[in-house]
């Protein structure tokens, strides 16, 4: 597009200046190449007439890197004073302009990727917002020109970072580097977000109730995965549902917000930790099927009782920890007075009955377990060398409240144990194991028998497979009399 | 005859600065010799620029940057007729400027130096294509 010449002046020191401040909408942005042009139009008229002084009594106003090309990014050099300012650089794109024997540069900067129609993006530089010459409508097709070097020296090392943070929309950043002038591109992808159902002002409210901090914090949220360092915690008032949580956590880093965390503004908050894979999509982890993917090295405190299951963390080293799923083994179709025994199978058609290897001395009320499971129910039966115990208690890999105390004579050092889920008499129609925490799949051999006289069966034995949701099988009882 | 003799019998002295004047004036002058300026051309130089792209402007100045010319080419070739001065001025010194930005096709400013020195010249141009 030909540059409209009453849209500039050029003054005789080489001033180029918009006549009027270029408004987004309203005016439509030239290209490098059309500066360039416009600047050789005027160079080989034989004098300078009106407000443009440019003509061939004069320098050459410009040059290009490489030939004319309007498909390209032209990088224009202005010489040797011919030069624009910074409010006059808005009014070009698609291309860069260096000036002043190259102490100054403004880069072509472009977006690419699939935005929300209208998606406002926001360009952050030296940790500040550039004040915006650009408006929502631009997110379709964004090409700008930004100031990357002045006074010789790259501003901010020549980076931006290109944000679209608009509440109820996921997130996208993108950081660009513009020290090679020509035309950059930052690849941006927002989409609209089904989990915001609060309005602004309402996940603001949820904000206020909860507290961010950033300090090292060593927990086990008991899934198995055992004590993890945090760098930081969140905390809930234990009224705010995690999806109300995540919501206000992205308001907190949404364009608009005054939140602050970690000494770091919101709207361009990434992650804890510099060394973390970013959530660039939600900055606090995402939240799908009702599930908090919670960002890594963040604690999470105060959760309702209704959402214990809905998150999951990632430690400072990134072990994702998930919380507890207590799940229970159950046989069903006994009768009473039938015993049922459900343990671990052993692969070979038997119980693995060598699950542990112990030592106890006569007398003990606990035995250390090494290498305890941590699936073992926190109470229930240990069967050390056949023998039948109950315990009451779990620490570690200690059982305690053994009941009766081992037995004269004790046991020595490697003698076999195994912890059975299901050690019993049934009283009903159905037994079920105490709960544990569960860990990975595994499978059981479970027995029923009942050999006494009236309601003697067939010994039945099978296998079942215990998985998250835990275990459940069958007894055919077939009568043997 | 000293300069005292001459103005006695020839009243107000004149400054002759071109041969042509000197040339009318009274013979009894003749033998007056007048000595030429600095900036007073000694000859003409016929510049002539080939391989110039149709439609290029053209501008000849000075090497202070004074419009000695300024034209249009109409083909491949362009002449110019400029005063030659004596050896060692700095009025022969001059700048050509070659420009074609204003339709396509475009070419990159071009620019050159010459001498200029009574006679003529050819300069062969080489404007590199801008598009």
């Amino acid at each position: 597009m030909p540059i409209n010449a009453s849209d500039f002046t050029i003054d005789a020191s080489g001033n180029i200046r918009a006549t009027t401040a270029f408004v987004p909408g309203t005016h439509t942005r030239y290209t490098t190449l059309d500066l360039h042009a416009w600047l050789q139009d005027l160079a080989d008229n034989p004098a300078a007439s009106g407000d443009d002084l440019v003509s061939i009594l004069g320098s050459n106003p410009s040059e290009l890197a490489g030939k004319r090309n309007a498909s390209r990014p032209m990088a224009v050099t202005l010489l040797p004073t011919m030069n624009i300012d910074d409010a006059t650089s808005q009014w070009f794109k698609f291309g860069s302009i260096e000036q002043q024997a190259g102490q100054v540069l403004y880069t072509g900067f472009k977006v690419l990727g699939t935005l929300v129609p209208s998606s406002p993006i926001y360009i952050t530089q030296s940790n500040n917002k550039i004040t915006k010459y650009w408006q929502d409508a631009d997110a379709a097709n964004f090409q700008i020109l930004v100031k990357a070097k002045a006074g010789g020296a790259l501003i901010d090392g020549g980076n931006i970072t290109v944000f679209s943070r608009k509440y109820g929309q996921t997130y996208s950043h993108f950081d660009v580097n513009l020290a090679a002038g020509g035309e950059q591109a930052a690849a941006l992808s927002t989409s609209i977000d089904g989990n915001v159902s609060l309005s602004a002002a309402a996940a603001q409210a949820v904000w206020a109730t909860m507290t961010v901090t950033v300090a090292d914090t060593t927990q086990d949220l008991g899934g198995g995965q055992g004590a993890k360092l945090h760098k930081g915690t969140i905390t809930l008032n234990g009224t705010t549902t995690l999806a109300d949580a995540y919501q206000a956590l992205m308001w907190a880093t949404s364009e608009g917000s005054t939140a602050t965390i970690n000494g770091v503004p919101g709207w361009r908050y990434r992650k804890l930790m510099a060394g973390y894979s970013e959530n660039v999509a939600a900055p606090f982890g995402s939240f799908a099927g009702g599930k908090w993917f919670v960002a890594q090295g963040w604690w999470l405190t105060g959760v309702m009782a209704a959402d214990s299951k809905n998150y999951q963390l990632i430690s400072d080293d990134g072990t994702v920890q998930t919380p507890p799923t207590s799940v229970q083994v159950q046989v069903a179709g006994l009768a009473a007075g039938d015993y049922v025994l459900v343990a671990r199978d052993n692969g070979g058609g038997g119980i693995n009955t060598t699950e542990y290897l112990v030592t106890a001395s006569v007398g003990a009320t606990s035995i250390n377990v090494p290498g305890l499971k941590s699936d073992t129910p926190a109470s229930g039966v240990i069967r050390i060398a056949g023998d039948r115990y109950t315990y009451s208690g779990k620490s570690g890999a200690t059982l305690t409240g053994l009941s009766p105390a081992i037995k004269s004579g004790g046991y020595p050092v490697g003698t076999s144990a195994f912890v059975p889920l299901i050690d019993g008499v049934a009283s009903g129609a159905t037994m079920s194991s105490a709960a544990f925490q569960f860990s990975t799949p595994f499978t059981c051999r479970y027995r029923v028998r009942n050999g006494a006289g009236g309601t003697a069966i067939v010994p039945f034995e099978s296998t079942l497979s215990v998985t998250e949701t835990g275990g459940s099988g069958t007894a055919v009882r077939n009568a043997d009399e | 005859m000293s300069a005292v003799t001459l103005l006695a019998r020839y009243g107000t002295p004149v400054v002759f600065r071109r041969t042509n004047e000197l040339q009318a004036c009274n013979a009894a002058l003749v033998g007056y010799m007048p000595q030429r300026l600095p900036t007073d051309p000694i000859g003409t130089f016929s510049l002539t620029l080939t391989n110039i792209a149709p439609g290029s402007a053209v501008q000849v100045e000075t090497a202070g940057g004074t419009s000695l010319h300024n034209g249009t080419s109409a083909g491949a070739e362009y002449g110019v007729l400029l005063d030659a001065y004596a050896p060692g001025s700095p009025l022969n010194s001059l700048r050509i400027k070659v420009r074609k930005g204003s339709s396509s096709p475009f070419f990159q400013p071009w620019e050159t130096l010459a001498t200029a020195t009574p006679g003529s010249a050819s300069i062969y141009v080489t404007q590199i294509p801008d598009e």
